[in-house]
């Protein structure tokens, strides 16, 4: 049986519904292409801000079997700099979305501008990093912010408008919503999980700035709420994220209303060949499943 | 923390002062390492560096520690019985091979070669050395090499001991006189540069240890990307050939 993975997001087709999430190793153009070999279908950059950061001191991750933390407060080359490594794409086959962070509407936009100008497909807003002083989450908890700051950016860029949600909310529907009225074409849902770590034996903190963000496989069943109460609620798509480690992973994102699905932690086992291994395991299970294309899936855990 | 087996808290058996500010520092954690691997040190309230493996033993496993900064400062201040945080090893170790290997230190970059060294030996290679520094009490572990059977030359800047000039300059005099079939190399970038070149004339396999800012140290957070290379996953160790090809694209040094 034939089946089709490919998706269409906001009028622009992906080859399949699989990409880079934010955060993990998009610091290079090089690195982006990587990932678009390892078979992802859009890749999304490492949240780029108007000046270079150094981010949080080490130690910036900490690791269980289940999951992962990682304070790594958004190090980056700043904006000047990452226009000209984005320059290197210029005329590869690349689906990417230019991820950015800043502290109010019109530094969003600025960075949205020239995420645009550099040839991003679309935009990614960071309303989500959970220990970054000013930033992400602290202020993309407030509906309101998640408003005023995507609409700001919606109407200075043509390109699709993208908000990444924080889990760190008792109501993770009034921001989709939010972000819906402010004009976003489409959420990403979750973020890490506000999280720390003890080690015990030195009587400290195992991360330098205290406190951090969990990720992998220990997140994935708050992703696969947020996305499932999300898609009950909005309009406009959600690509899930949160633990996705296999097809299977995919799979139950996309029934619980994701269009699309991101992947990040995994990468640190399995490298960017991961993103092939989790296409396949998709059209596995729709061959087993008898479904034709990977759109019906969509929603399907939902009456 | 059985949860995450790489992650030990380990306890400072042996310090000795090996050079002027350098320090070989034992831990009593024992890892199963290859050459040029290496370890995420934290020091609470400082930071988290990595650290080449330098050596080893039944109970223990080592590193050899240069002053530089605030953080090797720390390290090297440690005492007998501190506790230090050690995560790893990480990344991809030297390739040992040839009969005839030679090896080139510059500074601190001896560090990680020791260890091959052990391996080259144990396999009956053929082994010589050259350890180079900026001057005499910066020489580090020249003895170890000689005790491992190497035929050790030694290289400074200022002349104060052995060859007048650096190592890299030491380097090619000695490729130009004997034969080599492979070259290791860790030390200063303009060092690795010349390196890989005189690897590339003479058409001799080598690898070298580069070192870059690092973060993670587990290949997500993308710090220390050289194109498409993540130097704590697909290195520290890198074969001179493709070191060359980054370098004649700019990507490196």
């Amino acid at each position: 049986m034939n089946v089709s993975i490919e998706v269409e997001l906001f009028g622009q087709r992906m080859k399949n519904p699989t990409m880079l999430a934010s955060g993990i190793l998009g610091t290079t153009a090089d690195l982006l292409l990587s990932a678009v070999k390892g078979g992802a279908g859009a890749v999304v950059t490492k949240s780029i801000g108007k000046k270079p950061r150094d981010g949080h001191a080490n130690p910036t991750v900490f690791e269980y079997n289940c999951g992962m933390l990682n304070a790594l407060g958004l190090p980056n080359p700043g904006i000047d700099h990452f226009e000209k490594e984005l320059s290197k794409l210029k005329g590869k086959e690349i689906f990417f979305i230019g991820s950015v962070f800043g502290s109010d509407g019109s530094e969003f936009s600025e960075l949205a501008v020239r995420m645009e100008r550099a040839g991003a497909s679309a935009v990614e807003l960071n309303l989500s990093c959970p220990h970054a002083k000013g930033l992400g989450a602290e202020i993309g908890s407030d509906p309101e912010s998640v408003e005023i700051i995507t609409q700001a950016v919606a109407s200075s860029v043509e390109i699709p408008v993208i908000a990444k949600l924080t889990p760190n909310t008792s109501d993770i529907v009034a921001l989709g919503k939010a972000a819906e009225r402010g004009g976003a074409d489409a959420v990403v849902a979750i973020n890490t999980l506000k999280a720390m770590a003890i080690e015990p034996y030195l009587r400290k903190p195992a991360l330098g700035n205290v406190i951090g963000g969990l990720s992998g496989q220990a997140v994935k069943p708050v992703g696969l709420r947020c996305v499932y109460e999300l898609y009950e609620a909005l309009d406009i798509p959600i690509i899930g994220a949160g633990g996705i480690e296999s097809g299977i992973d995919a799979v139950e994102y996309l029934m619980a209303g994701a269009s699309a699905v991101q992947v990040g932690t995994a990468i640190r086992g399995k490298g960017m060949a991961i993103f092939a291994e989790i296409c396949a395991e998709i059209e596995d299970f729709m061959r087993s499943e008898g479904y034709k294309e990977v759109g019906d899936l969509r929603g399907l855990a939902h009456d | 923390m059985t949860d995450n087996p790489g992650y030990l808290v380990s306890k400072v058996l042996s310090k000795e002062e090996v050079a002027h500010r350098c320090f070989k520092i034992g831990f009593d954690s024992i890892l199963k390492f290859q050459p040029g691997q290496f370890v995420m040190i934290w020091l609470p309230d400082i930071d988290e560096i990595p650290m080449s493996i330098s050596h080893s033993g039944p109970d223990f496993t080592g590193i050899t520690v240069k002053i530089v900064g605030e953080a090797t400062e720390a390290l090297g201040s440690v005492s007998k019985g501190d506790r230090i945080r050690v995560r790893g090893p990480y990344g991809k170790g030297f390739e040992p091979s040839g009969e005839r290997p030679l090896l080139v230190a510059g500074g601190i970059g001896a560090a990680p070669l020791l260890p091959l060294a052990k391996q080259l030996a144990g396999r009956k290679s053929k082994i010589r050395a050259i350890i180079g520094a900026r001057t005499q009490n910066e020489l580090v572990l020249t003895d170890e090499f000689s005790d491992l059977g190497a035929e050790t030359e030694i290289s400074t800047d200022d002349g104060s001991a052995g060859f007048h000039g650096t190592a890299a300059e030491l380097c090619r005099e000695t490729v130009g006189k004997l034969e080599f079939d492979s070259i290791y190399c860790c030390g200063p970038e303009p060092m690795i540069v010349t390196i890989v070149e005189i690897a590339q004339r003479n058409g001799i396999w080598g690898q070298a240890s580069v070192e870059k800012m690092m973060k993670c140290g587990i290949g997500i957070c993308g710090s220390c990307a050289i194109s498409d290379r993540l130097v704590c996953r697909d290195g520290p160790i890198f074969d001179l050939a493709h070191l060359d090809e980054l370098h004649s694209m700019n990507k490196i040094f």
